[in-house]
């Protein structure tokens, strides 16, 4: 058979999970690891990244809007997707995982994006007229206070739900890895470490998504870029980085070592049909060119116009690097047989309902709904800072 | 489908769900064989009864080497195989 080399069970030959379910984790990394970047402000009190706070708020709703669609698009039947939460099953991961899902987007994200701009929504009703106004007069629910000790009471309280929400977002992404890691079935993918190094790649993405995404936004808008903060952002990029390098080489080193009866198999996949995705994109391109880029920008003092070109390289290959990472998980699971003895193909339609210019909607659509987001409510803290006084 | 180790689960063709064999349930509520044992022309394919302590089949397994697939995924894998190749699996 065309694409088929070996012996395949009949089932493995047309793989299952598709680009679209390469797309899934790929962006529930991008919504956990911009979080974490927020929370960095919030919590941590790391002032220097303060511009991006709201644009790594709203980075993560507009991702996390978008992650469920690519399952809906596979599955089918987007109507039967609210039995999730009216028949609980306790014993489902996957089920599970739907409150989680619910949790991390209304308790955490909108509620703490409300709160962080609830202030904003109240000066922003009563500057505008028409529709706006009446759109942001629906987004106070209700809730016009903005004395000196009311916008207290937010701060603290957005505080707590930040501190909640660190715990959550690494269970959101947490949860990505443990499907994945727990498949005792598939050697690929079976591994207690699966869930800690896609928390790490997933703050890694996040962290250079916001980072380029702030960039480009300062660089469209006309504004110039703080360079303390994109520095702040850079170092913890590598910082972090390094420990996902690290946890992803202990991965390969323990595979390597222990050997078992799946090894000959992967190895062969790994030097074979996953070489150019695995080896030249991943690792390489993807993982150590941006860290030796980031590596240099820690080490040496260099302008800020290469430091400004360097930081945007090494962002958008971290960012096809990840990706790659999830490619590589994914499809690369499911390519080869279950017998360790034979290999398929991964064949992508162009159009059709899981194919890749669907793909390419579902990674632009979130920068729609962030495009929309922003219109309505600035993240821009200097802008901000003319609202509230009323500029 | 991604867990089971022996690639047995299928998208129905027709209902377009995932599927697994029910051991002809369907038949064998009404006391008949399943259709793969039934149709086997050497009688290589048995449906017996393992909780039934009369039943020849613990003889069977007692006196001949049998085997299952993947005994290490421990799947509790009630298909035993006599004298099954190692290259199976």
């Amino acid at each position: 058979m065309n694409g088929v080399e070996g012996f395949m069970y009949p089932n493995e030959i047309e793989l299952h999970w598709s680009v679209l379910i390469v797309l899934y984790p790929y962006i529930t990394g991008l919504v956990a690891g911009a979080f974490i970047l927020a929370s960095l402000e919030r919590v941590f009190r790391v002032e220097a990244v303060k511009p991006t706070y709201r644009l790594a708020l709203f980075t993560a709703l507009s991702f996390l809007l978008v992650a469920p669609l690519p399952l809906q698009l596979h599955l089918g039947h987007p109507e039967r997707s609210p039995e999730m939460y009216f028949t609980p099953h306790s014993t489902s991961a996957m089920a599970m995982f739907g409150y989680v899902y619910l949790w991390y987007l209304m308790a955490v994200l909108v509620f703490e994006i409300w709160l962080d701009y609830r202030c904003d929504i109240v000066l922003l009703a009563e500057q505008s007229h028409g529709m706006k106004r009446l759109l942001y007069r629906v987004m106070t629910l209700g809730s016009s206070n903005i004395s000196p000790r009311s916008l207290h009471i937010d701060e603290r309280v957005g505080w707590i739900v930040t501190l909640v929400g660190i715990p959550s977002a690494f269970m959101l992404h947490g949860y990505v890895g443990f499907i994945f890691g727990s498949i005792k079935a598939n050697p690929w993918w079976s591994s207690p470490l699966m869930p800690v190094v896609f928390i790490f790649s997933a703050m890694v993405s996040g962290i250079a998504c916001v980072m380029v995404l702030y960039m480009a936004t300062t660089k469209m808008r006309g504004r110039k870029i703080d360079m303390l903060c994109v520095d702040t952002i850079a170092m913890y990029l590598f910082y972090t980085f390094i420990i996902d390098f690290s946890l992803e080489t202990l991965d390969l080193i323990h595979r390597i070592y222990e050997a078992d009866e799946s090894f000959r198999s992967l190895d062969f996949m790994v030097h074979s049909k996953l070489y150019f995705s695995h080896i030249v994109v991943q690792i390489i391109c993807g993982t150590l060119i941006p860290l030796a880029l980031l590596a240099v920008t820690q080490l040496v003092k260099l302008g800020e116009v290469t430091r400004k070109r360097i930081y945007a390289t090494a962002g958008v290959l971290t960012l096809i690097g990840i990706f790659a990472m999830r490619w590589n998980v994914v499809i690369g699971g499911q390519l080869f047989s279950k017998s360790f003895l034979g290999y398929t193909t991964y064949k992508m339609s162009l159009i059709s309902k899981e194919g890749l210019l669907m793909a390419f909607g579902l990674t632009l659509l979130p920068l729609g709904i962030l495009w929309v987001l922003i219109k309505l409510l600035p993240p821009w803290p200097e802008e901000n800072a003319q609202a509230v006084t009323g500029d | 489908m991604q867990a089971c180790p022996y690639g047995c689960r299928y998208i129905h063709p027709e209902k377009k769900v995932v599927d697994k064999c029910t051991l002809c349930y369907h038949r064998i509520t009404k006391g008949l064989t399943t259709a793969c044992a039934e149709n086997c022309p050497t009688g290589a394919r048995q449906l017996v009864d393992l909780k039934n302590p009369n039943d020849p089949i613990h003889a069977f397994l007692k006196t001949h080497s049998v085997q299952i697939l993947k005994p290490q995924m421990a799947t509790g894998a009630k298909v035993y195989y006599n004298e099954l190749d190692g290259a199976v699996r």
